[in-house]
């Protein structure tokens, strides 16, 4: 098949660095192929796409080279450069040019100077094909985020490129909306051929659809191969690898751990298992390539076959609530509420909105019809809730922002009327929005939170001052970039610098909306840990988030906005629980079984806790003194499992 | 077939170019003369216009307005015209007549059938069009005028983002200097950050091709017989509408009495070709729809 892009031997480093962004690249993509790239931010992805697209090429010292159908990218006619290569950005705002929909689908056919009649048919049945007649004569600015990013595809798409080069293009879009997306970049893939090159961090879908999928770590390629291989020999820890695979590592290490030797053909588990599968090691067995589940669906299948052989009769194993998120003493805290309530007196909450009904001026609908919600200090609560349910808008109201047109609204304590009343800054509220280059106001981070802190008056309080930024910068995870300009820092630091000015403000209650748009997974988990951290010192997070594994993960209550009310606050091990695909991949997964869980980790810690609880009931059955490692004995000789 | 999607409207069919000569007409010809018949005539078709396209709850309000208005031209004209025969009453030794008020009120009556006629020209003479229509004699310009309508809502959506959050933290600025203070503080974080965003626009709109020579235009309006046909007619009477609008059959005159040019074969013709000229987008649209509604 020919070669349709190919780099050899290239190297790229950004003018005024040592480092490369870009070591060594040999790949080469086939015509119609379609390559998935992952890895975590600043691993070169983004780099590695823009040498793909002349307009787009940095600038820099380059070695080696990268060919489309056998010529050089820098050398490409301009005309053949823009047409033959399509390129999807990730903000869906900022790729609009135009203020009408079938203007922007026009723009680029505009440019490579096609006649008008040329124009019409190819916006025509661009139009067909992704089915959006319906918005063909609508403003630009009135489209949602999900709405705009197709457009921008279906803008790059009616040039007719041969290659699709897509740099996360989900990362702004809710769950729904990226799912949209990515179908419509799969079946541009598959029914009409187009070469495409995409990375992403939400992997659920772009996984499978894959031909091939490239791992990248600080510039150079670190895994290459087909999506069931490289899941095949992924860890629990792998974030850059979807739920299913995760699960089956890990449980396939907990089985590793436990039996040295291979399994017999019964249970088509871990046949290979010598050891924790290492992405180093060679390849397993050709055997495990079929059990790999890639997709939900294939994971259940794996769990139930799973639980059977491990646990046998679902009914008399023990279904383990391992307790969620699992660094931090959740449980407790849940235990110490319902403790309360036995006493008598549940602590007054911090906020209380009831029966608050708001809806945009002018506009008919009402967004909130009597939503009710409390919200307790020093806890994390989520509210969760599809796109456009109102979320923002909610939070906006308890920011004193918005104005309800009915309900009433106590905070710390008070009453509510207006917004006057209602304490922002210190000591009261502070909110942060969706994307946090809203609140950068100076030149370089440390400004940003001398911003925040009042002017100190004497050297000593000066002193004082600065070492309050230091701390605050290392508690951040951001020390070292005190005199970089903030638009320069990556998306997670940004996130936590902008958490960082409404630290400084000594606010009790942080609002925050959306924080993890935009941000890859370990930058999510980081900024999740900092939640916490503060959480514990005391105070009251509430957030706002269509991301339900970080609610799982690091919420202490979530709810639900729907139909402009909310759902009771639950904690999210029953809350995710409970829906039965309103929730996280693990939990859709794993739902009904013995070892059901919210995420993968706390799968894998069921399955573990399970396996125990097993092990020493069969250990009890055969009479093992107390204090023997039960976890040591090989749990298919304990006999009587393969009922 | 001009357009793609056919919608309900007055001038669904009609070529930007036919639209704006319209108006151009429907506006022009009142503004020759102060006769009451023709005056409320122009009136009343602007008003069955306005409250088609724009809506009546849209056209009473500027009828509403249309009353302080005129009675504001007759008072003006009356302290500052003073001809007339019939004296009201003397101030300052000039003489207030009831004819100047006449005619006071009968401007006003002008500028407000031009007022509604606006109402409906707002509402017909979308962007699209006034971009089309421009972007004919330069492409640059009319992609241009795109994106500054595609950017204002933005603008302030930002800002309204980058105040909501400064509001949220309390940051309000004390006092008028600290209110000023926040307000250029905010104001400078939505031009930096329009103008990071502008670069990732900037790359999206060069790699689709911004910038390469030979640029063209979608013009979704194509020129055809039909058009041609509407704008001859248009043209026509319009043309006739002028040409009888300035004679002394159209006249009214104030001074030193009120007299009205009677019913002539001039002013008749004059109102029925006016007549014509308004009916003709309406006529062209219920053809549309006819053919619609066949094919």
């Amino acid at each position: 098949m020919e070669k349709i892009i190919e780099f050899r031997r290239f190297s790229f480093m950004y003018p005024g660095t040592e480092e490369k962004a870009l070591d060594e690249i040999d790949l080469s993509v086939s015509q119609g192929e379609m390559v998935l790239l992952t890895g975590p931010s600043g691993c070169g992805k983004t780099t590695l796409l823009r040498q793909m697209k002349k307009s787009l090429v940095p600038y820099g010292k380059t070695d080696g080279t990268v060919l489309f159908r056998g010529k050089e990218i820098v050398r490409m006619d301009g005309r053949e450069a823009a047409s033959a290569i399509g390129f999807v950005f990730q903000s869906p705002e900022d790729q609009i040019v135009t203020n009408k929909v079938w203007h922007e689908l026009a723009f680029g056919l505009e440019n490579l100077g096609l006649p008008r009649e040329e124009m019409e048919r190819r916006i025509a049945e661009t139009v067909s094909f992704f089915g959006i007649s319906d918005i063909f004569e609508k403003d630009t600015a009135s489209l949602s985020g999900g709405e705009m990013q197709l457009l921008n595809l279906a803008s790059v798409i009616a040039m007719d490129p041969e290659v699709l080069l897509l740099d996360e293009p989900t990362g702004q879009l809710d769950p729904v909306a990226a799912g949209r997306l990515l179908d419509a970049v799969s079946r541009i893939h598959q029914e009409l051929g187009t070469t495409v090159i995409l990375s992403e961090h939400r992997l659920e879908r772009a996984f499978a659809a894959a031909d091939r999928v490239i791992r990248m770590d600080r510039g150079r390629i670190v895994g290459e191969g087909t999506p069931r291989e490289l899941a095949g020999l992924c860890q629990l820890e792998d974030l850059d690898v979807p739920v299913p695979p995760r699960i089956w590592a890990g449980l396939k290490n907990l089985e590793a751990i436990s039996e040295p030797s291979p399994e017999p053909a019964g249970s088509g588990l871990g046949r290979s298992a010598n050891g924790p599968s290492n992405r180093e090691n060679a390849l397993p067995d050709e055997g495990d390539f079929g059990s790999v589940p890639m997709t939900v669906g294939e994971g259940r299948a794996f769990l139930n076959e799973y639980a059977d052989a491990r646990f046998g009769n679902a009914d008399s194993a023990e279904k383990t609530k391992d307790p969620l998120p699992y660094e931090r003493p959740g449980l407790e805290k849940a235990d110490r509420k319902k403790n309360g309530k036995k006493k008598g007196k549940p602590a007054d909450p911090i906020l209380a909105l009831e029966n608050i009904y708001f809806r945009y001026a002018g506009e008919s609908p009402d967004i909130l019809k009597g939503a009710s919600f409390a919200l307790q200090e020093g806890t994390i609560a989520a509210i969760a809730g599809g796109n456009g349910s109102g979320k923002s808008t909610f939070l906006r109201i308890i920011a004193g922002v918005l104005k309800p047109e009915h309900g009433t609204y106590r905070a710390f304590g008070k009453k509510i009327r207006s917004a006057g009343e209602l304490i922002r800054g210190k000591g009261g509220m502070a909110l942060l929005p969706q994307d946090p280059k809203a609140l950068f106001h100076g030149i370089t981070a440390e400004e940003e939170f001398i911003e925040m802190q009042p002017e100190a008056k004497s050297p000593e309080e000066d002193l004082s001052r600065r070492r309050e930024r230091e701390a605050l910068f290392e508690k951040l995870g951001i020390s070292g970039k005190e005199e970089v300009h903030p638009y320069d820092l990556s998306g997670g630091e940004q996130e936590r610098l902008a958490f960082g000015k409404l630290l400084l403000l000594d606010s009790r209650v942080l609002l925050l909306d959306e924080p993890t748009k935009g941000l890859d997974p370990y930058e999510k988990r980081r900024f999740g840990k900092i939640l916490r951290a503060f959480s514990d010192s005391g105070k009251t997070i509430l957030l706002v988030t269509h991301d339900l594994e970080f609610a799982a993960l690091y919420a202490d209550s979530v709810s639900m906005l729907f139909d402009g009310r909310l759902t009771e606050p639950a904690p999210p091990d029953a809350f995710f629980r409970r829906n039965r695909f309103y929730t996280t991949a693990a939990a859709r997964m794993s739902g009904g079984l013995p070892l059901e869980g919210v995420t993968a980790e706390q799968v894998v810690r069921n399955a573990e806790s399970a396996g125990n609880a097993e092990d020493e009931r069969d250990a009890g059955d055969a009479g093992v003194p107390e204090g023997m490692d039960v976890r040591e004995k090989n749990p298919l000789e304990s006999g009587g499992r393969e009922r | 077939m001009s357009g793609f999607m056919y919608r309900k409207n007055d001038f669904a069919g009609v070529h930007p170019a036919g639209c704006f000569l319209f108006y151009m007409f429907a506006v022009l010809c009142p503004m020759f003369t102060l006769h009451p018949a023709i005056l409320s005539e122009a009136l009343i078709l602007a008003g069955v216009y306005a409250a088609r396209t724009a809506g009546t709850k849209t056209l009473r309000k500027a009828l509403l307005w249309g009353i302080p208005l005129l009675a504001f031209f007759g008072l003006m004209n009356m302290l500052t015209s003073h001809h007339g025969e019939t004296i009201l009453f003397f101030m300052n030794g000039n003489r207030i007549t009831k004819e100047a008020f006449i005619r006071g009120l009968l401007m006003g009556l002008d500028i407000e059938s031009v007022l509604i006629w606006f109402l409906s020209f707002q509402k017909v003479m979308t962007d699209e069009k006034m971009i089309f229509l421009f972007g004919r004699w330069a492409p640059k310009l009319g992609l241009t005028i795109s994106m500054i309508l595609h950017y204002i809502p933005v603008l302030r959506k930002r800002y309204g983002e980058v105040h909501a959050a400064e509001m949220a933290m309390g940051q309000e600025g004390t006092g008028r200097l600290g209110r000023i203070r926040q307000r250029s503080k905010e104001l400078s974080t939505v031009v930096s950050w329009s103008l990071e965003k502008a670069i990732d626009q900037g790359d999206s709109m060069e790699a689709r091709g911004y910038g390469l020579p030979h640029k063209t235009s979608y013009a979704r309006y194509r020129f055809g017989v039909k058009d041609g046909v509407f704008l001859a007619l248009l043209i026509l009477f319009g043309v006739l509408s002028l040409l009888f609008v300035v004679t002394p059959h159209c006249r009214a005159r104030f001074y030193p009495y009120f007299k009205m040019a009677g019913i002539s074969r001039g002013l008749v013709f004059m109102m029925a070709s006016y007549l014509a000229l308004s009916v003709l987008p309406i006529l062209a649209s219920r053809r549309e729809e006819r053919l619609w509604k066949k094919s």
